[in-house]
């Protein structure tokens, strides 16, 4: 049935197809499998009874979260966090990759290579507590500073203001997060042939002119991919525990996301259907946003990222 | 190399700001992870009261005492060990090998199998009916549990794919004219000139490894199988438990008699704990960034 | 064309996959290694201890208990062999919903709620107790009635008892005052709210900041749990109320109104409301954190609150330890106005945990018989006190515990999980200052300990209030309500009820900091007439007010109580 062409080609690509068939097997189990789990999402799940004996519902828990009053709300902080997030998560991790790729000392770059990262493994629970110590009102840092400067006559409470909770977040995230994923762009230009620069040397190309040239096209192929799977993650970007440990009764109508709505009215209240559902909206949008900037991205380089 | 080149003026006002703003980032980035390691070493209720910054202000190592107390920490840390080491190998093995595949546009079903494995990333059939793959699949219990889930993450195949892309083709190409097999191409070609991106994944999926303490929980119930993140998150979830718990409150000797540490010092002291591995394995995983791979020496 | 086809080859693929997976699944179960080893137990000499795997949903419990000499007595006492699992906090919803899913459950489960029973998990107590719990009958008597499930009048777990008196040896939710205000405004007798707020405007006019910052007259942290803890409950105690939580409940019909709607509430606020506009109020409060709170109160900041004392014992050490031992605090009880009676320490008979036996226990008798030793008087005190000799002696005919013991006990939290003494307090046995039927105290937490255990300041502020210790300064006489504690009845999970409660809380959160802030009285009466709305017709409150009724009303009739 299939083509002679297509046989032959299978047959030389055949240590590729063996290559690959493990982990093949290997997806359909673990992710795709489980997937059957979707059904809960239009059944009033009891697990005393099993999914299957479970009576059906429809959209009963989609429509819950749709005509939410929060909805809008909800919808809202998601995208705009997670937005935030990779805006600003990405560009600072490629300067500060480039930043330190331009450091001549050998030192002086290790060690704030490895210092940049180490936020990584500060647990939310402590970036909370240090935001709220650093902004605090009675001698926290940030209004010490601004008074001593005379910029402002009374410290400003930054953790109670709604909107500037978007601010505090995205800070958060960058100062966390940063350090880590320029490791990745990092190792991204350690690709480029060397030779390229001493070509720009001589092309009369300054530094800034080789970050522009040389640098970044060398790691455009990275900052795509990185791009496009982050906007398929915008919906999840801002995760639950910077806005579950970071927000506070002020900002609750700024901090509170998918992710936080999920948690309250699924796992919490043991509502396994209502979690299924709204992890099923959560992909459905993911998956959108996904295949849209792989689209996109066709545009500005070779061939799609994924 | 670049340092050999005559700096201008124009250079070394470049080089001085660069230097002064990566200085900041590093005063920003060490300073709170500098206070979390001086209150992980200062007395816990002393750092109740707040104002400990540079230097602990009554030293103590009370709060890595319940860490180091710990009966099972032997078997703990023998299983964090091999499941970090075991772990990460076979990941990075499987990551390079099939981003290999990947890479590869001329393979037949090229994009199927990417999507596959993207897809992946942004659906998931949720805890339960995971739990239930992996308890069809004979792994509870089973220390392949914490080796067998974690074998691929679509991120890091895409990240190992896109350095592939940049390789000069030429050298696939003349090593096919010389008859060799894609397995062959692999290993002895593609893998080896992929080592700065095998090093930071390596490094990406040792840290994941080593602080995985959530399948332990839900997989395991067999004590010889514990490991050491699930260990500190227990340890810390006891402190905080029993300072919330009302059965508690009430056996609590007034004026908190015998009180060693709080849940606020057992948590640095875990992320001291948690973080320390890495840096000490960070330089030798640096090694290949500063080196890279001088692609022209392989090709000459 | 081909395309397709390639889609429908990997359909096959997972469908055949997922096919061997479910195969694999129903397989399975019956391999397990729990079965195995408890299947050779069953099958040896009766002399051979009885395996039972015991998941506890607690995460308090220390590794180091199941090599306890006290376990190990316990072990032997019962002839069984218990290997005891427990949570962890971050996932303790995780692991009930997977256990739940499964079926995969242990022979015992503990500290486990009514969703359990919904689930199906547990087999019903009654006639193994009427068989093989001789001791649990005894200690319980009537009030197991108390634990019958609503649904199907059954008992399906054993919490620790309460149906003897306990004296109040610490208080729990109620006025805390730092010793230094009740000594520089002359010990003043506190019953009111005004009276609180009179004193603090006396010490606060001459009184301004401790260690270069400014005092916090009344301390708040209204985030998360602290909502319930620093303005719920407080409104609950100061207007005479038993802690019923979200509900409050006619006393006549019985009927439940969300107690964030009364006007009892509303007063309290308007109590917030003052403090804040005479400057005693943290203006930051309602989004003060945990961690932030703990460190206010340990730096000697707050002169005063209402607030679960035993949540700031770590507070109050680090004060003692900072050489600041006036800055601890005493303990009042406190009413709004003249005329409502203190109940905030009344103990109300009814219980929402407990331990219970699961359907896939394979020894229910043994583990029956495990339960009803923890309630005869020998278990009573095994665990409690100890080992005799080792933990404690009899002297004049009473226990006592032995010096040494009592020392390593104040001052190494690890040690009562190390011996295995007086650690599972929750536990179907009895605990705390209650009395056995010997007479003498059931653990060695009672009146005696805490006194001992007090420092010289502490000391010379009770005499100024003429008692011994705080507990002595409450009413425990007050009325008990008839149907127990209002949060220990169950709403259904994910019902209609439920969502409305949590929708509710939500909004209690975003709103009240706000209502209490207000400048003056007519934006307190909007903001408080909006908040009322929202909770009526957005949270839909009235749809959990109603299932809590019916439950209440259940429960009485559950329990016997005519009317």
């Amino acid at each position: 049935m299939l083509k002679p062409g297509i046989y032959r080609k299978l047959v030389r690509q055949r240590y590729l197809l063996a290559m690959c068939l493990p982990f093949v097997a290997w997806v359909l189990i673990f992710s795709y499998t489980p997937l059957f789990g979707w059904i809960m999402a239009f059944k009033d799940y009891k697990p005393a009874i099993g999914i299957l004996q479970s009576e059906w519902t429809g959209f009963r828990f989609f429509k819950e979260f749709l005509v939410d009053p929060r909805f809008y709300e909800i919808v809202r902080n998601t995208f705009v966090m997670g937005i935030l997030n990779v805006v600003f998560g990405t560009a600072c991790a490629i300067l500060l990759a480039l930043m330190l790729n331009e450091v001549r000392n050998k030192f002086f770059k290790r060690s704030i290579q490895t210092i940049s990262y180490l936020p990584h493994f500060v647990s939310w629970v402590i970036v909370s507590n240090i935001f709220y110590t650093v902004l605090s009102t009675d001698g926290g840092v940030v209004n010490n500073l601004l008074l001593w400067v005379g910029l402002i006559d009374e410290p400003i409470n930054w953790m109670a203001q709604g909107k500037l909770f978007w601010v505090i977040v995205t800070v958060g995230q960058v100062w966390k997060e940063a350090g880590w994923t320029a490791i990745i762009y990092f190792a991204a230009m350690t690709s480029i042939d060397k030779t390229l620069y001493e070509a720009g040397e001589v092309d009369g190309l300054g530094r800034i002119g080789k970050i522009r040239y040389i640098t970044l096209p060398g790691i455009m192929p990275t900052i795509a991919i990185l791009t496009v799977l982050n906007i398929g993650n915008l919906f999840n970007a801002s995760g639950f525990d910077p806005s579950y440990l970071l927000g506070n009764n002020m900002t609750l109508t700024y901090s509170d996301n998918l992710a936080v709505y999920t948690y309250r009215y699924g796992l919490q209240m043991s509502r396994f259907s209502m979690s299924a559902a709204l992890g099923i909206f959560n992909s459905v949008i993911c998956l959108i946003l996904l295949f849209s900037a792989n689209k996109l991205s066709g545009k500005f380089i070779e061939g799609k990222a994924i | 190399m670049i340092n050999r080149i005559r700096r201008n003026k124009g250079d070394r006002v470049f080089d001085g700001i660069n230097a002064l703003l990566l200085l900041i980032v590093g005063v920003v980035t060490l300073y709170p992870f500098w206070n979390i390691l001086v209150l992980s070493f200062n007395n816990a209720l002393d750092t109740l009261r707040g104002g400990v910054y540079l230097w602990p202000r009554s030293f103590t190592l009370d709060n890595f005492k319940m860490i180091f107390d710990l009966p099972q920490l032997a078997t703990a840390f023998g299983n964090s060990f091999l499941r970090t080491i075991i772990g990460s190998l076979l990941s990075v093995g499987s990551t390079a090998m099939l981003a290999y595949v990947i890479s590869r546009r001329d393979f037949l079903f090229q994009k199927l199998l990417q999507r596959l494995f993207v897809i992946t990333m942004y659906v998931s059939g949720g805890l339960i009916p995971i739990y239930f793959v992996i308890k069809g699949l004979g792994l509870l219990d089973n220390f392949l549990v914490y080796l067998i889930p974690m074998l691929l993450q679509p991120f890091y195949l895409l990240i190992a794919r896109s350095y592939m892309d940049g390789l000069p083709a030429s050298l696939q190409e003349s090593a096919q004219i010389d008859g060799a097999n894609d397995f062959i191409i692999f290993a002895k070609i593609i893998f080896p000139l992929s080592m700065p991106i095998i090093a930071t994944i390596l490094l990406f999926v040792a840290v994941d490894q080593w602080n995985a303490w959530f399948d332990t929980f839900i997989y395991t119930a067999n004590e010889k199988l514990t490991t050491l993140q699930y260990e500190l998150v227990k340890i810390l979830s006891q402190s905080t438990a029993s300072v919330k718990n009302d059965a508690d409150l009430r056996n609590k000797l007034a004026g908190g008699a015998g009180v060693v540490s709080t849940p606020q010092s057992i948590r640095m002291a875990i992320t001291i704990v948690a973080t320390i591995p890495i840096v000490v394995v960070y330089p030798f995983v640096q090694k290949y960034f500063v080196h890279g791979m001088t692609l022209g020496a392989v090709k000459g | 064309m081909h395309r397709g086809k390639k889609r429908k080859i990997a359909g096959v693929l997972a469908l055949s996959l997922m096919t061997a997976v479910f195969t694999a699944c129903s397989n399975g179960g019956g391999n397990g290694e729990a079965g195995s080893t408890s299947k050779g137990a069953n099958e040896s000499a009766a002399s051979k201890p009885t395996h039972l795997s015991m998941f506890t949903f607690t995460e308090e419990v220390q590794s180091s208990l199941t090599d306890s000499p006290v376990w190990k007595k316990l072990m032997e006492k019962t002839n069984v062999d218990i290997d005891l699992q427990t949570i962890s906090g971050a996932g303790a919803d995780e692991k009930r919903s997977v256990m739940i899913a499964s079926g995969e459950y242990p022979d015992i489960l503990d500290r486990i709620d009514e969703r359990f029973i919904d689930a199906g998990a547990l087999i019903p107590l009654d006639d193994l107790i009427e068989e093989y719990g001789p001791n649990i009958k005894k200690a319980w008597g009537d009030s197991l009635n108390k634990l019958r499930n609503p649904k199907d009048n059954k008992i399906y777990f054993l919490p620790s008892p309460k149906n003897r008196p306990e004296e109040i040896v610490e208080p729990g939710g109620t006025l805390l005052v730092q010793y230094d205000v009740l000594e520089k405004t002359g010990y003043p007798k506190l019953k009111t709210l005004d009276d609180v707020y009179n004193m603090l405007k006396q010490y606060t006019a001459e009184n301004k900041q401790i260690d270069g910052k400014p005092f916090i007259p009344w301390g708040l942290w209204a985030d998360s749990w602290g909502y319930n803890q620093t303005v719920n409950n407080p409104a609950l105690w100061a207007y005479g109320f038993t802690d019923d939580s979200d509900a409050y409940v006619d006393q006549k019909t019985f009927d439940v109104t969300y107690f964030n709607t009364t006007d009892s509430f509303k007063n309290y606020l308007k109590f917030l409301n003052k403090l804040y506009k005479g400057g005693l109020l943290d203006k930051n409060g309602f989004i003060t954190k945990y961690d932030e709170f703990n460190s206010q109160v340990a730096s000697g900041r707050v002169l005063a609150m209402i607030y679960n004392a035993g949540l700031i014992s770590e507070d109050e050490a680090a004060l003692r330890q900072a050489g600041m031992p006036e800055r601890a605090y005493a303990r009042f009880p406190i009413v709004a106005e003249e005329g409502i009676q203190d109940r905030s320490q009344v103990y109300s008979e009814s219980y929402d945990t407990g331990m219970g036996i699961t359907i896939k226990a394979k020894d229910p008798v043994a583990a029956i018989k495990f339960m009803d030793y923890l309630l005869s008087e020998e278990g009573n005190v095994l665990l409690n006190w100890g080992i005799e000799g080792v933990h404690y002696d009899i002297v004049d005919g009473k226990r006592v515990q032995k010096p040494e013991v009592t020392k390593e006990w104040n001052s190494d939290p690890a040690y009562r999980w190390q011996q295995g003494v007086n650690s599972l307090t929750w536990w179907p046995q009895y605990n705390g200052a209650i009395k056995l039927d010997d007479g003498d105290y059931a653990s060695p937490f009672n009146t005696d300990a805490i006194y001992a255990s007090y420092d010289d300041q502490t000391k010379k502020v009770l005499q100024q209030y003429g008692v011994k210790y705080w507990g002595q300064l409450f009413d425990t006489t007050g009325t008990r309500t008839p149907y127990g504690f209002a949060w220990t009845i169950p709403i259904e999970s994910g019902s209609k009820a439920e969502l409305a409660s949590a929708k509710a809380n939500e909004l209690r959160h975003i709103m009240v900091g706000d209502i209490v802030m207000s400048g003056d009285d007519a934006t307190f009466d909007a903001k408080w007439n909006d908040f009322v709305d929202k909770l009526r017709n957005e949270s839909k409150i009235g749809d959990w007010e109603k299932a809590m009724s019916e439950a209440i009303q259940t429960r009485l009739k559950l329990w016997g109580v005519t009317q």
